[in-house]
């Protein structure tokens, strides 16, 4: 137990303390610095330069900006070794967290995207693919107003092109 | 089937409906979209033209995410959603998107699902191929075979011939950054800007003497696999496709090792260092030469090369203190051959025929093995001690130390020109009076390329 202690604690004091966070729509977020650097972007941004105390975020408004730290603060805790959240309690509490409106979810995407954080990006793009499956392209395009711009010669080549997966 | 039935009939429906008989109630549900609606009513309406009142997530989603999304999901549920909009159908075309579901749906030990996706021209071609022809992967990998990818069976030298030349499979295997592919490339005559580490394998032939050499390039990360087809039950069918077995090994450690090369007192653990980088017993995806050579499973009589590359790099170093060092003096019946080489930089021409002694030393070989009836009691059994010595050019950057190669040189050598020249056509003869005339000639043929001359220590 003393070498991983010991390797916990040499990284450590770069991360100590809090950092603010500004979104585009200039909501502050003061978070632990270690919940911060969940965010890859954000984790390089405070190794180039320690001293900083806020980081402006102009690519993310803060109601997205509060679900990813949401996300980073609860993963922070879950995944250490000691913390004694089952893998079914996270994947219930992933579960619970992505069920918020369409808009909220595509916004968390490119939050996600653009901070860098890869596991919160495939939950996030998983879920939109799990409203995609098992649905008729008409039911799609109500669901997500999506104009059908295909030409029926296009619709033909892709039945055509598929026809392999069903015989 | 029934989940197959189910599917297609998804994509028609819509289709169906804007044809002929959704046509007039679509009309209808066209009007009211002007009129501000209730969600309820939206939702069992059918919005054709874009709602400019309503979010439409997918218009500000960038590309490489919805490439993301559809990497989620099955390549049926991605032909489903292609019906959707034009934006859709071309990112489910997307090659991208198709080698990451080749990728993820191949079976690891399916060699054969590796090669079709390999070899068709597009990620997508590959795995239609590969899913249609054998009810998923991984599942009858023999029937899906081309028959252009069908292994060679052993003993071919006798029976097959395509055109004037017998083929030749030889497979390449070797530590990650050994060079197999840049070897591949000096032997094709082919220079490419950069070489990317080998995804799966490459397939590439050339002609020398009388025969056809097709080598296997098997990337350093696929050699698990390999050794699965070893050991498995397709092991025979595999193996067979290796008439021998090619080596390729850097003379120089790369990565962090570089450093002690500098440090002569180091030497041993240089040495030792790159043993184990080699035989990599920890680590999973370098090539172990002791797991080929010992494995049970691969044929003994199949002859091994030993391409020492990287030979400019390090141009003190004891051939045989390598060969020590690789164990191949406890390879018990298995001939083989080392070679000091460079494959990349030098001149192309000088490191080809450079290069093709090794593959002179095996085409002596087989045209021994025609010869005499019996290949396998060929490499005679013999102390490593008592052989290595006299097998041993004095000089030259040519350094023989087979145990097997040894007595047949002696016994082969005056045959060799003449089997040759009734082979073969006469547009070979000069490249072949370069190198062809076998391995006594290491000190002359050595005066022709002084860079890769490693001084030779006992």
């Amino acid at each position: 137990m003393a070498t991983p202690a010991a390797a916990a604690a040499a990284p450590a004091p770069q991360l100590e303390g809090d950092i603010k966070l500004v979104s585009e729509d200039a909501h502050e977020f003061v978070t632990p610095k270690n919940v911060a650097a969940q965010c890859k972007m954000i984790k390089t941004m405070l190794e180039v330069s320690e001293e900083q105390e806020f980081i402006n975020l102009p690519n993310v408004k803060g109601k997205e900006l509060e679900k990813v730290i949401e996300y980073c603060r609860y993963h922070v805790q879950a995944d250490k070794p000691d913390s004694g959240v089952s893998d079914n309690d996270k994947k219930t509490w992933d579960e619970n967290f992505v069920k918020v409106d369409k808009e909220t979810l595509f916004n968390l995407i490119m939050a996600a995207n653009y901070l860098d954080v890869k596991s919160l990006l495939d939950l996030t793009c998983a879920t939109v693919a799990n409203m995609l499956k098992n649905k008729t392209p008409e039911e799609i395009r109500r669901e997500f107003n999506i104009k059908n711009d295909l030409t029926p010669e296009e619709e033909e080549e892709i039945k055509r092109e598929s026809a392999w997966l069903y015989q | 089937m029934t989940e197959k039935k189910h599917a297609p009939a998804g994509p028609e429906e819509p289709h169906e409906s804007q044809g002929l008989v959704g046509s007039e109630p679509e009309h209808e549900q066209n009007e009211p979209n002007f009129a501000p609606v209730s969600p309820s009513i939206a939702a069992t309406t059918v919005p054709q033209p874009q709602d400019p009142t309503l979010p439409a997530p997918f218009t500000t989603l960038p590309q490489v995410l919805l490439e993301r999304i559809l990497s989620f999901m099955t390549p049926r549920d991605v032909y489903t959603v292609a019906l959707v909009c034009a934006r859709f159908r071309f990112t489910g075309r997307s090659d991208e998107l198709w080698r990451r579901f080749g990728q993820r749906d191949y079976r690891p030990g399916s060699v054969a699902a590796m090669m079709t996706l390999r070899m068709a021209p597009t990620w997508r071609q590959g795995y239609q191929e590969t899913y249609a022809s054998q009810e998923g992967f991984g599942a009858h990998w023999e029937a899906v075979l081309p028959m252009r990818y069908r292994p060679a069976k052993l003993g071919f030298i006798e029976s097959k011939k395509v055109g004037a030349k017998a083929e030749v499979s030889v497979a390449m295997f070797g530590g990650e950054g050994a060079g197999k592919t840049e070897i591949v490339d000096a032997l094709r005559q082919v220079r490419r800007p950069f070489v990317e580490p080998t995804v799966g394998f490459n397939l590439e032939s050339f002609v020398h003497r009388q025969y056809q050499w097709n080598l296997w390039d098997v990337g350093a990360g696929l050699y698990d696999m390999w050794r699965l087809q070893f050991k498995g039950q397709n092991a025979l069918i595999y193996v067979s496709a290796l008439p021998f077995l090619c080596l390729s090994i850097p003379a120089r450690p790369v990565g962090l090792l570089l450093t002690a090369l500098c440090d002569l007192s180091n030497r041993d653990r240089w040495f030792s260092a790159q043993y184990e980088g080699v035989h990599g017993y920890t680590h999973s995806d370098s090539v172990a030469i002791g797991h080929i050579v010992d494995d049970p499973d691969c044929p003994p009589e199949l002859p091994l090369v030993v391409f020492a590359n990287k030979a400019d790099l390090a141009p003190a170093t004891d051939l045989v203190e390598l060969a020590i060092r690789l164990g191949l003096f406890h390879i018990q019946r298995r001939p083989w051959y080392i070679l000091p080489c460079t494959a990349l930089g030098g001149a192309a021409a000088d490191e080809r025929a450079n290069l093709l002694r090794g593959f002179d030393v095996l085409a002596d070989f087989f045209g021994r093995q025609q010869h005499q009836a019996a290949p396998q009691q060929a490499p005679s059994p013999a102390a490593p001690g008592s052989v290595a010595p006299a097998a041993r050019s004095p000089s030259g950057g040519l350094v023989q130390l087979g145990l097997g190669l040894s007595p047949y040189r002696s016994q082969t050598q005056p045959r060799a020109p003449s089997s040759l020249q009734h082979q073969e056509g006469p547009e070979l003869d000069d490249q072949d009076s370069d190198q062809g005339l076998g391995p006594d000639d290491g000190p002359a043929a050595g005066t022709d390329r002084p860079s890769a001359e490693p001084p030779m220590h006992l």
